[in-house]
């Protein structure tokens, strides 16, 4: 049997501050409102398929937050769309985020759960019919019609823990759920 | 809701030391222990005894728990077959015979419309009258409302929808294809059934509860009683509010026992779908997160097996 509480090991470390995060879920639970976040990107079209994001603020805790710096993104098609290849396709952007999100997941519950992480890598694959974009065939949907994560994971745990600690991040990863679930999207001229 | 108020003035109220609502197994559980302490008290039932048992069920079910498994305080199953699942009938007769060797008055077709807190207990009115008492037990049942998703409103009115409670075969349902949306054990059992009477099936699901009928030779549930997972108190598990939320496990009963997960289920031909978020004009959306809950649903088997091997 295992103890009811986990008893977290101080010398694991894979650098995530999980009793920061336990103090937040505790904290949250008092004030609930602090807990809605917006987070924002702003996108300037430049030439063709190329276009240029920034993400630098979001709102969150009650209040307008900041990151450390401005991150800037260029999205554009590849040659094979008859672009410049300028930056990544939008949906490979999707890809990154379910990849950040997943790996996220994962080094933070590991390190809840006192495993070690020596190494985790991910291959994200999307397929999809370009047929639908194409306006070709009504049947055949824009988006993906399967994503597939293949994690390889080195840490000190076991094969099943392992499983476990990949089914958890998936059961609390926002971009998972995102791509899983439909969501209400809005899109308007101001 | 007060009810109260369409009562003549003059009709006092009854009164009693402690009043159950409900006569099911746990009202009458509560019935015998309070007429073993010689605690003057009344049963209070809208309908009949086993009330949802006799009109909440479909026809062909048959318990998931093995028949040892059916013991109430001073009646245990007797029968000729331990290892056996109760059809309702049996059911039904079970729990009428407790019912008749209990000392408790048990009124029968009275509903239970109003409860008041008052200054030395409860007053509770029925739609036979009213009653008064120092402590008031709801024995009410924890499955009497059927949890049906919102967008079952928005359905196109040429699809007929029902919950569980309402289903009561194949034969009742309009021709064709069924969707059935939840596959814990009412969810898998109508899926197989439906499945059988020869209609394509579609089965929704989320999180699910897989479990092996039989595990080295034994019922499951000899496994989960001896491990003293079935004597677990409320106070005593780590998470009450998950534990609340546990859905019940992928089981069925009946005169073959078998297994009825995800394998038994896609190899009897039923179509398996993520779990139902929405609905766009007439087409249904399914999550996209099936195998997340297949794979969680087997690392939980494997962890409950281990910890049973242990
Ligand atoms: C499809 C299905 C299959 C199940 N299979 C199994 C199984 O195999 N094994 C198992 O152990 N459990 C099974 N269960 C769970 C089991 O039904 C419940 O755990 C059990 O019935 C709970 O008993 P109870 O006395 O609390 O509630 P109930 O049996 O629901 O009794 C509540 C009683 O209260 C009465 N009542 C409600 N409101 C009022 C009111 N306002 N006034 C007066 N009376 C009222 C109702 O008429 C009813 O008779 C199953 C449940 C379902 C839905």
């Amino acid at each position: 049997m295992q103890p009811a509480t986990p008893i977290i090991d101080q010398t694991i470390d894979n650098g995530v501050n999980v009793t920061a995060l336990l103090e937040a879920r505790e904290a949250l639970a008092q004030a609930p409102e602090a807990a809605r976040f917006t987070w924002r990107a702003h996108c300037d079209w430049v030439r063709g398929t190329h276009s240029r994001t920034t993400v630098e603020s979001y709102h969150g805790l009650c209040e307008e937050q900041r990151h450390k710096s401005r991150f800037t993104f260029e999205v554009d098609h590849p040659k094979v769309f008859a672009a410049e290849d300028q930056g990544p396709t939008p949906v490979e952007y999707v890809l990154v985020g379910l990849a950040g999100c997943l790996t996220a997941g994962i080094a933070a519950v590991a390190q809840n759960r006192g495993i070690q992480l020596r190494s985790v890598k991910a291959r994200v694959e999307g397929s999809m019919d370009i047929q639908g974009i194409l306006g070709m065939d009504p049947e055949v949907r824009n988006g993906f019609d399967d994503v597939r994560v293949i994690y390889e994971i080195d840490a000190d745990a076991s094969r099943t823990e392992i499983e476990a600690l990949v089914a958890q991040s998936q059961k609390r990863s926002a971009v998972y759920d995102l791509l899983t679930n439909p969501t209400q999207v809005r899109v308007e001229v101001a | 809701m007060i009810a109260g108020r369409s009562r003549p003035p003059h009709r006092p109220a009854r009164a009693v030391t402690v009043l159950v609502i409900g006569a099911g197994h746990a009202g009458l559980a509560m019935g015998h222990h309070l007429a073993r302490r010689g605690i003057d008290h009344a049963i209070l039932e809208r309908g009949e005894v086993a009330h949802a048992w006799r009109h909440q069920r479909w026809d062909s079910l048959h318990l998931l728990t093995p028949n040892w498994e059916c013991r109430l305080p001073g009646q245990a199953y007797a029968g000729p077959d331990p290892d056996g699942y109760l059809s309702m009938p049996a059911l039904i007769a079970f729990l009428d015979g407790y019912a008749r060797r209990l000392a408790s008055p048990i009124h029968t077709g009275t509903r239970v419309t109003a409860v008041q807190a008052t200054d030395d207990g409860y007053r509770v009115e029925t739609d036979r009258g009213a009653w008064r008492c120092r402590a008031l037990v709801m024995a009410t049942g924890a499955c009497q409302v059927p949890v049906v998703p919102a967008l079952a409103e928005a359905l196109p009115p040429w699809i007929e929808s029902l919950s569980a409670l309402a289903y009561r075969r194949p034969d009742r349902l309009p021709p064709g294809g069924v969707l059935v949306v939840g596959a814990s054990a009412s969810g898998v059992q109508l899926a197989d059934e439906l499945q059988r009477s020869g209609r394509p099936v579609t089965l929704a699901m989320g999180e699910h509860l897989r479990l092996p009928r039989r595990y080295r030779g034994r019922d499951i549930e000899w496994w989960l009683d001896a491990a003293g997972l079935l004597d677990q108190r409320f106070h005593e598990v780590e998470d009450i509010q998950r534990a609340r939320r546990t859905p019940s496990p992928q089981l069925v009963g009946g005169p073959a026992p078998r297994d009825l997960d995800l394998n038994a289920l896609s190899a009897n031909g039923i179509r398996l779908v993520g779990r139902l978020v929405g609905l766009a004009g007439s087409r249904l959306q399914f999550a996209g997160s099936l195998a997340m809950h297949a794979a969680s649903a087997d690392l939980k088997l494997g962890r409950l097996l281990d910890n049973l091997d242990a």
